[in-house]
């Protein structure tokens, strides 16, 4: 009859997730570091007796219609997506922390401008700015990286913008401006650390959004260009052959494509249930 | 206390599963009250007050455990949470009134609704008979312009206006007993005495008891006609209110009146409670306020004090 | 009340002025010949001179701007070298197909992301709760694409179940002519209930492929501002006042988190107008994502262009929608500013 409803405890869902990120980071890493090198077959070798095997003790994966190994394409796929999703992160990273920086220091018509710019990014579902703006530079990885970067500008850009816009009237800085310590060197000494944490765990859960948006791209032609191994591509071509019943051309890559996104999702909640416990 | 008490407690414990010393946060509190009496109940921060008033109200905490030999309304025994009978009870026969009114308001629904609920499910009233008395409650509290307001936002008003909004929510079952839970914190002085004249001279003309639970004696005094001083979970005193502000015989009660600035003289005199208030977390003395008295004897530890029975109550062995 | 609707109002014009100029910029001012872009990979350089002075190319990005306005003014979005059609008209006659599917999923997700975060709010540590976390993991790992691709598999290879994922409705039942373009409405318009039903049929993957993401976002938002209601103080007024249990869930915690959830679903809304040209393109959807993605294999810029114009035109329409729905809803807005 009376009931206080309260939140179950955050503290035991942590080991499970933390190991389990910890497990996929490391394939990950691995797979992307070796693994075009330790792969059985060759990623784009073709060989068209092969075509189409279904998965077995030699070709674990299977086949697709060009006779190439799937389970090499898949984990030397990983090399080209984490890449993309890697540089693409770091970008937006620096580049948004720059212009929140900026914004949130100088404030006035600086602030203005840059906020009219996010806002406008914002206004543009993430996916079809990214279609736009691939489209325009053409297929490369340079594209699906820009693109991926610009879209996620606007988060960092304004989560640094309200740091340092609160505290550019803080006491300390205050102190610091007066002992003509430049803004720069205040910015980043003072504010920026801060900041870190939470930055931290924005950057690995948009990791995963970067991979999904890099393979979304190169699902529909738009991104990395065949017969470059990327899971996007893999599943485009499988998909063709759902209703003849090769299954296991587009479901690998797309399981190892999911486990990726997943991996990186757990890393930003263990992050964020380490670094800033009270939002968990 | 006698049979015809309106509310009675014996022995009332409330504890919290988690307290590493296993301290009830509420020990073994009794007290009474009779029909349409005024009774003050007095403490610091932290006494358990609050506990008791909302554990009579009916929305304790799932999370507390109560424990009591008599805890009873209306000879309803209230000590099991789904007896029958306190569905009824809540709200209509009882009432109480928040601090932060604003807060305690639905910030989303109009006032007139929200009081409007409640009439409805109390007196069962609908459509225009519910309208018309939902504004006779709005202007039974003092506020003005009752058919403009019926419309307004908490948002829109004052805190004293909300909480008059309150008042009405909680007399609409006309209650028997209204709890008052700190009406006043958050208020300014005028609106203060405004609010708590009114909640008197409303519990007058319906004759309904109220328990007003307040930190700040200078209240207590002016509006209660009984005053209970509790500590740390104890009931220390108990007494008619000029009695016992004239002549306190529980030392923790004479150590607050002669904390409060109006009874010094000047900040000079100000005298402070020695010590700190005690931490339910570590093992306590049985009379919980032995570690700050000055009046302390050995058995003060080990015997827990209980309430003597004379028309003033004190739990001491050495009262003054 | 109205002032505070045309501040609103006001406030979604510079996005709008955004949108107008970035799509200008990603068109005219991109590395290479724009010209050459908009003329095809079959041009000649005469009809890419002819192109580019056709669409103003060679006059100052001032008055390229100016010309881009005007024509944007009168529904001048180009023409499409694969249809051969204005794009307007292409976008107009794609849109219903869009739309459809993407309120559709758009309604699904947020019933069951409601009823999921609510229900998991009512009983924290419980079955709803465990369910609600799983959806909300899984529809934010699971690439879209993937999904959809997984559901036809599924339920249309393996089960039997779906129908092909071959448009919106299978060549077995006739069209319904186009009088709203929802064949939803238009089937029962019509009283062609079997039709009606074949619409139906192929709408369920889609919709399920496209709303999965959104669940998991509503739903959280939707169990911690349940949550955060139930603990506060004015629900504890309305327990302690006597109020009956389904009147303090429904009339006092359920209002107020309307319009956090209501900004999710607006958030949702966003992704789904991105994630449509992934699903259009697996089930074969006739619409503007597919217009999209067929333009671009086929190298066809305009349309490319007037998708990003209409899909961001959308999404500004959409958020002022919600906005003053948001109005409507809560008055603490009118207070708050």
């Amino acid at each position: 009859m009376v009931e206080r409803v309260t939140s179950p405890p955050a503290g035991r869902r942590v080991n499970p997730r933390t190991a389990g990120a910890a497990a996929i980071g490391l394939l990950l890493v691995l797979g992307a570091a070796l693994g075009p090198v330790l792969v059985p077959f060759d990623p784009v070798g073709t060989d068209t007796s092969a075509s189409l095997n279904p998965p077995s003790w030699v070709h674990w994966f299977g086949t697709d219609q060009l006779g190439r190994d799937i389970f090499s394409r898949a984990i030397a796929a990983t090399q080209i997506d984490l890449l993309t999703a890697v540089l693409a992160v770091a970008a937006s990273l620096l580049i948004g922390s720059l212009l929140g920086a900026l914004a949130g220091w100088r404030g006035g018509w600086v602030d203005a401008v840059v906020s009219r710019v996010l806002d406008t990014i914002m206004a543009f579902p993430l996916f079809v700015l990214a279609v736009g703006i691939a489209a325009a530079l053409g297929n490369s990885v340079f594209s699906v990286v820009l693109a991926t970067a610009v879209v996620n500008l606007p988060f960092y850009a304004r989560q640094v913008r309200a740091e340092v816009n609160r505290r550019r009237n803080a006491g300390y800085v205050e102190a610091a401006r007066l002992a003509g310590i430049g803004p720069v060197t205040i910015v980043a000494a003072h504010i920026m650390p801060n900041l870190l944490p939470p930055l931290m765990v924005q950057s690995s859960l948009n990791m995963g959004w970067a991979i999904l948006n890099a393979a979304g791209l190169s699902f529909i032609g738009l991104g990395i260009r065949p017969p470059q191994p990327e899971w996007g591509i893999m599943v485009a071509d499988g998909a063709s052959y759902i209703i003849s019943g090769e299954w296991w051309v587009f479901t690998f890559p797309g399981l190892i494509l999911m486990l990726a996104v997943l991996g990186f999702a757990f890393v930003g909640d263990a992050l964020r249930d380490r670094l800033d416990p009270r939002r968990a | 206390m006698s049979s015809t008490d309106l509310v009675t407690l014996e022995g009332l414990s409330i504890r919290f599963p988690g307290n590493p010393a296993g301290n009830a946060t509420v020990d073994a509190a009794s007290l009474s009250i009779a029909r349409g009496e005024i009774v003050a109940l007095v403490g610091e921060s932290g006494s358990g007050k609050s506990l008791i008033a909302h554990a009579m109200a009916g929305i304790l905490t799932p999370a507390a455990r109560l424990e009591a030999e008599t805890f009873s309304f209306a000879g309803l025994d209230l000590r099991r949470a789904d007896a029958p009978g306190w569905s009824d009870l809540r709200g209509r026969e009882i009432g109480i009134v928040f601090q932060n009114p604003r807060a305690a308001l639905n910030p989303v629904r109009k006032i007139g609704r929200q009081i409007g609920d409640v009439i409805a499910e109390h007196r069962q009233l609908r459509g225009k008979a519910l309208r018309e008395a939902t504004i006779a409650a709005l202007r039974a509290v003092q506020i003005p312009d009752a058919d403009r307001r019926w419309h307004a936002y908490p948002g829109e008003l004052s805190g004293g206006m909300c909480q008059r909004v309150m008042l009405a929510i909680a007399m609409a079952g006309d209650p028997a007993l209204l709890i008052a839970d700190e009406p006043t914190t958050g208020l300014d002085n005028t609106t203060q005495a405004a609010i708590l004249q009114l909640i008197l001279d409303q519990c007058r003309s319906r004759r309904m008891a109220c328990l007003l639970i307040t930190h700040d004696l200078a209240l207590a005094r002016q509006f209660a006609e009984r005053v209970i001083v509790m500590h740390a979970g104890q009931v220390v005193e108990e007494g008619p209110t000029e009695a016992l502000f004239d002549a306190p015989r529980h030392p923790y009660t004479a150590a607050l009146l002669a904390a409060t600035p109006a009874a010094a003289a000047s900040v000079a005199d100000l005298a402070g409670i020695p010590g700190s208030f005690p931490d339910l977390a570590l093992p306590l003395p049985a009379c919980r306020f032995a570690g700050r008295c000055a009046r302390r004897l050995d058995r003060c530890a080990s015997d827990r004090p209980v309430l003597t029975r004379t028309d003033r109550q004190v739990a001491c062995w050495n009262p003054l | 009340m109205t002032k505070l609707l045309l501040r609103r109002l006001l406030s979604a014009l510079p996005s709008l002025v955004g949108v107008i100029i970035v799509t200008f910029i990603l068109t005219r001012l991109l590395p290479g010949d724009p010209a050459a872009y908009f003329a095809g990979p079959t041009a000649t350089p005469d009809s890419i001179a002819q192109v580019r002075h056709q669409l103003g190319l060679d006059r100052s990005a001032f008055e390229q701007f100016v010309t881009y306005v005007e024509q944007l003014a009168h529904g001048d979005l180009g023409n499409s070298l694969t249809s051969g059609q204005p794009v307007l008209s292409d976008l107009v006659a794609r849109l219903p197909a869009s739309l459809e599917l993407t309120l559709c999923a758009l309604v699904m997700a947020t019933l069951s992301g409601v009823g999921l975060g609510v229900g998991a709010a009512l009983q924290p540590g419980g079955v709803v709760d465990w369910i609600c976390g799983m959806v909300s993991a899984l529809g934010q790992a699971m690439p879209t694409f993937f999904l959809g691709l997984l559901l036809v598999f599924v339920f249309y290879f393996l089960a039997g179940w779906a129908p092909a994922p071959l448009g919106r409705l299978d060549i077995s039942y006739s069209t319904p002519s186009d009088i709203t373009g929802f064949w939803l409405v238009d089937t029962l318009l019509e009283g062609d209930l079997e039709a009606f039903g074949g619409v139906v049929r192929q709408l369920i993957l889609p919709v399920v492929t496209l709303g999965l993401f959104g669940i998991g976002p509503i739903a959280r938002m939707a169990r911690a501002s349940m949550i955060e209601v139930l603990n506060s103080e004015f629900v504890r007024t309305a327990r302690a006042a006597g109020l009956p249990r389904w009147k303090v869930l429904w009339v006092y915690a359920f209002r107020p988190i309307l319009m956090p959830v209501l900004n999710t679903v607006g958030m949702v809304f966003s992704f789904m107008l991105g994630a449509n040209v992934l699903v259009e393109k697996v089930f074969g959807w006739p619409g503007i994502g597919a217009y999209a993605v067929d333009s671009v294999l086929a190298s066809d810029f305009a349309p490319i262009q007037g998708f990003v114009l209409l899909m961001a035109a959308l999404y500004v329409v959409i958020n002022l929608l919600i906005d003053v729905l948001g109005v409507l809803l809560d008055p603490r807005v009118k207070f708050d500013g």
